[in-house]
């Protein structure tokens, strides 16, 4: 089941290899089937969860290469969300293309849906071995994505992100590797590793590694420098996915991986990680205020609301630690929304420079709505779901430290002032350019696309519940595993084909 | 029975020759096809009669029957690759298919020996018809590819002789053996020294890779394909029949040095290439880097040294399939804009290049993965590291080739036909099958050369 979810798109993929380029219609249609029916088989997982488990569920394993290298997916709580949140931004992300894209139709949507996979892929992934190969074979679907269809300075921008996630990948492969072949059982299972009592320099060593790349990917601050221009160059659908769902695999390594694995360095490392995550809330919200370009604009906030993410996530409280996975789903959803705003604003006035910009909220009253609700739900606006997390990181960082509650509390207060300015230049105030008044009004699938992430904005921010439920004993038992509160025994990893 | 796939290969090379003086050159090309065909069947039938023939001359154990095999599949390839080539660039076809059939003995016989002369014999054979394959264009490039070549060959050659020498002084014989190996006398490690510098010279393995870039880029594109592939398949392999020396302590930092070097020098000089088929050289002797991880631990890398020769066979010979198919218009601006120009050709040179940067789901991922792993698992931490941050460079200049490809728009230009399709689906085939299904293989290889 899992698989499928997994590799129909890629099955899609390779289908559409054989499609005449000139049936771009039969081939956007075919897309959107495509990547949305993983969201279907990811909502019928979802009815058939049982959270009050704390492992993975629904595991499929098959023997594989051998030595210890099996294939083994599943999905605890926590992935679960984020496969639902992968297979839901996916199928937005491919409808909001069908205007934005006029050249090389065929490979953009196949690259669309290789990438799909390789998300997808990366939550399930239930072994290290795994996990590596969908992290990096998602590189290149992204470097194509990037590179031919992205704006002005698209190759300077696609091979500075391959660049950038190679220098932390490839180190944390040696990591794989050395734990590996120094596993008694050479077994990469992650419930199996949880059980290794590494020694300390080992641990620190490993840790560097695994911290690097997934530092990277977030991004940490200082590593972040590769997300402004990857947002800004890539096509909407492109930063969307990015933004959504990539910067997540960061967070998600983290908690999955790098902290449980090693929790002697992460322990040591703590107070740095922690001044990084301050910084890159501190850091991203002031380069934030000084963008022109509304989407680099919000891909700083995003370093500063992963910023917050992250804090919530090391900090280690429960609440923080909730928040922290609970903001992930919310950023994916309100920073997917800003990006597609903005690229819709973009397909009617092609510049995204907010000088240029102003009063577009009278010839497009539909997307000024969207785009208000979006930035509220963006800054923490009580109601909607990005209140919910925010409130619980500071809440979770307030028992822990004052100080870092504080700075996190600043992110926050920082984020409504450069987002509602960002509002304000591009929908408020006269309309600059009389042209602009003859805009096209939103379509009716443009609306189509931000009506159910409104919805979700809305049900997220009043009822967390149904969402928090689901993967609250994942999480806990993550982060007790994480707080060695005990020792895990190693489950052993069978090799029986199912 | 050991010597059949030997003697259907060079019997059938003798009847091209004939029939190509006689009869034109379409028979050259048949008798080949067939001679190579028909002596990698023989070489599967080879494998229920396993052993030693020819008084011990000949040896067709797993590792020599599974490194013929190769190299006749490559070849074969190397053939479907030359078959559109030849036309377009003027090269007599009867030579390349007669002169590649022979220089392909030559290698078999290299795989499938422990003994010195025997060996010397193959490494010959194979060397002189390389000359004569390197300059087959008889353009200047061509030729001075060809001289080059021969020039420094014959020195490796003559470190060959003299290694041959000194290793019969120390142990009275010339079949490859461990006591030799142990040894400690001077006169032993002379040996051992110059042997294993010959092969590496073959194999091209910092600092004996001088030859390698020019070569490569006047050499004939399908030619070329063939020297990185099989000629390093058949050094490696003498290598890994000489590993008893190569563990030696007294080597094992040369070799680890040599590794070490090839990957960081071949990778930071082949960002600065505008030539594909010098990048490719270039590729090819970080490549030997690799592997050489592999010699280093001895009889036990055996099994994924092979694995990583066949993985680097199918994704060389699928991108040099794709350079054939550009007619010799070898500079990264002659691929600009090539996606729009030839979409399929584009796609599959994109496809090997990504595969030799390793990247997943590919065969190249996984035959990294597995190199440094046994590398790392030996202890050899420090050079996994430099290996894996070698990659990152090589990522940087086989992705410019796609973003030429791909991302930068295209100039006028004709659309090329592909020499052959067929070669790259083989290629393509087997990239995936090894990256994503490699079980059946890894398990027959471990089973039988562990």
């Amino acid at each position: 089941m899992i698989s499928a979810l997994i590799f129909l798109p890629a099955a899609a993929a390779i289908f559409l290899l054989f499609i005449p380029e000139e049936r771009a219609r039969f081939i956007k249609g075919f897309s959107l089937v495509f990547s949305s029916l993983p969201l279907f088989l990811g909502l019928w997982l979802l009815l058939r969860f049982d959270p009050t488990y704390p492992l993975p569920q629904f595991v499929e394993r098959a023997r594989w290469i051998g030595s210890g290298l099996f294939y083994h997916v599943g999905a605890d709580g926590i992935s679960l969300m984020l496969l639902l949140l992968t297979s839901f931004l996916s199928p937005l992300a491919v409808a909001s293309s069908f205007n934005y894209i006029k050249e090389r139709q065929k490979e953009y949507y196949i690259m669309l849906l290789l990438l799909q996979t390789g998300m997808a892929g990366v939550f399930a992934a239930q072994n290290l071995f795994l996990f590596y190969i969908f992290w990096e074979a998602m590189l290149i679907p992204m470097y194509f994505l990037i590179g031919i269809w992205g704006g002005e300075r698209k190759l300077y921008a696609t091979v500075k992100f391959v660049l950038y996630t190679m220098v932390g990948s490839l180190l944390m492969l040696v990591g794989i590797i050395y734990l590996w072949k120094t596993s008694p059982d050479h077994s990469l299972y992650f419930y199996n590793l949880y059980s290794l009592s590494i020694p300390p320099g080992t641990q620190i060593l490993l840790f560097l590694a695994f911290a690097l790349a997934f530092a990277i990917k977030v991004p940490l601050f200082p590593f972040h420098t590769w997300l402004p221009d990857a947002h800004t160059e890539a096509p909407t659908a492109g930063s969307v996915l990015l933004a959504g769902v990539l910067l997540k695999m960061g967070g998600y390594g983290f908690l999955r991986l790098a902290m449980p694995l090693f929790p002697y360095a992460f322990r040591l490392f703590l107070p740095y990680l922690v001044v990084l995550a301050i910084v890159s809330i501190i850091y991203g919200a002031a380069m934030a205020f000084v963008q022109e370009d509304a989407k680099r604009l919000v891909a700083y906030s995003s370093v500063s609301h992963l910023g917050v993410v992250m804090l919530g996530i090391f900090l280690l409280s429960f609440k923080s630690y909730m928040g922290g996975i609970y903001q992930m789903l919310n950023h994916g959803l309100s920073t997917g929304a800003l990006f597609l705003l903005i690229g819709m604003l973009y397909e009617r006035t092609h510049t995204r420079d907010m000088g240029k910009l102003g009063g577009l909220a009278k010839p497009l009253p539909a997307l000024a709505a969207f785009l208000s609700v979006t930035v509220f739900s963006s800054i923490g606006l009580p109601g909607l779901n990005g209140f919910v997390g925010e409130f619980l990181v500071f809440l979770g960082s307030f028992q822990v430290s004052k100080t870092a509650g504080a700075f996190a509390a600043l992110g926050v207060v920082l984020s409504a002032v450069y987002l509602l300015w960002m509002y304000r230049r591009v929908m408020q105030g006269p309309v600059k350019n009389p042209a602009y008044m003859d805009l096209p009004k939103m379509n009716l699938r443009e609306i189509l696309i931000m009506a159910p992430i409104v919805v979700l904005f809305f049900w997220m921010g009043i009822y967390p519940k149904f969402f928090m439920g689901k993967f609250e004993k994942s999480a806990r038992f993550m982060m007790e595993i994480t707080q060695q509160k005990y020792k895990i025994v190693s489950i052993v990893e069978q090799g029986g084909a199912k | 029975m050991g010597l059949i796939p030997l003697a259907i290969l060079v019997g059938f090379a003798v009847l091209a020759i004939i029939f190509d003086l006689f009869l034109g050159r379409w028979w050259a090309k048949l008798f080949s096809y067939l001679g190579v065909a028909l002596a990698t069947g023989a070489e599967v039938l080879v494998w229920s009669h396993r052993g030693k023939f020819l008084s011990d001359l000949l040896l067709q154990d797993p590792v020599g029957i599974f490194s013929a095999a190769l190299i006749l599949i490559f070849t074969f390839m190397v053939f479907l690759t030359a078959d559109g080539y030849d036309l377009k660039a003027g090269i007599r076809e009867g030579e390349l298919y007669i002169l590649l059939a022979l220089s392909t003995a030559g290698a078999l016989v290299m795989v499938t020996t422990r003994h010195l002369l025997v060996a010397f014999l193959g490494m010959e054979i194979l060397s002189v018809a390389n000359y004569a394959l390197a300059g087959l264009r008889r353009d200047s490039l061509s030729k001075e590819a060809s001289v080059k070549y021969a020039l420094l060959g014959v020195f490796a050659s003559s470190f060959f002789v003299l290694g041959m020498a000194f290793y019969y002084r120390a142990g009275g014989n010339l079949y490859i053996d461990s006591r030799v190996a142990a040894n400690p006398s001077p006169l032993a490690l002379g040996a051992g020294l110059l042997l294993v510098s010959a092969l590496m010279f073959k194999a091209s393995l910092f600092p004996f890779h001088f030859w390698t870039p020019d070569v490569y880029q006047g050499s004939p594109s399908p030619v070329t394909g063939y020297f990185s592939v099989v000629t390093k398949i058949a050094a490696f392999v003498l290598l890994l029949r000489l590993s008893d020396f190569v563990i030696r302590p007294e080597f094992r930092w040369f070799l680890a040095a040599s590794a070490v070097l090839s990957m960081i020098y071949a990778n930071f000089v082949a960002l600065k290439q505008t030539d594909i088929k010098r990048l490719m050289a270039y590729s090819s002797i970080s490549h030997a880097g690799y592997m050489a991880l592999a010699l280093l631990l001895g009889k036990g890398g055996g099994w994924v040294l092979l694995f990583y020769l066949a993985v680097y066979g199918f994704m060389n010979l699928g991108a040099f399939a794709v350079i054939s198919s550009m007619a010799e218009r070898n500079s990264l601006e002659d691929y600009r804009g090539l996606s729009r120009l030839n979409p399929p050709l584009a796609a599959f040179l994109a496809f090997f290049l990504i595969s030799l940067a390793g990247f997943p789901p590919t065969a190249g991922f996984l035959g990294k993965f597995l190199l440094f792993s046994e590398a790392g698992g030996a202890g050899y931490w420090a050079l996994v590291v430099v290996a894996v941050l070698a990659t990152l460079v090589s990522v940087y200049y086989y992705l410019r080739v796609v973003l030429y490809m791909f991302m930068k728009e295209g100039q006028e230009g004709g659309f090329y036909f592909p020499t052959s399709i067929l070669s790259m689906f083989i290629s393509l085939f087997f990239v995936l099958e090894l990256g994503i299904f490699p079980y059946t293989l890894l398990a027959f290889l471990k089973v039988f050369v562990g």
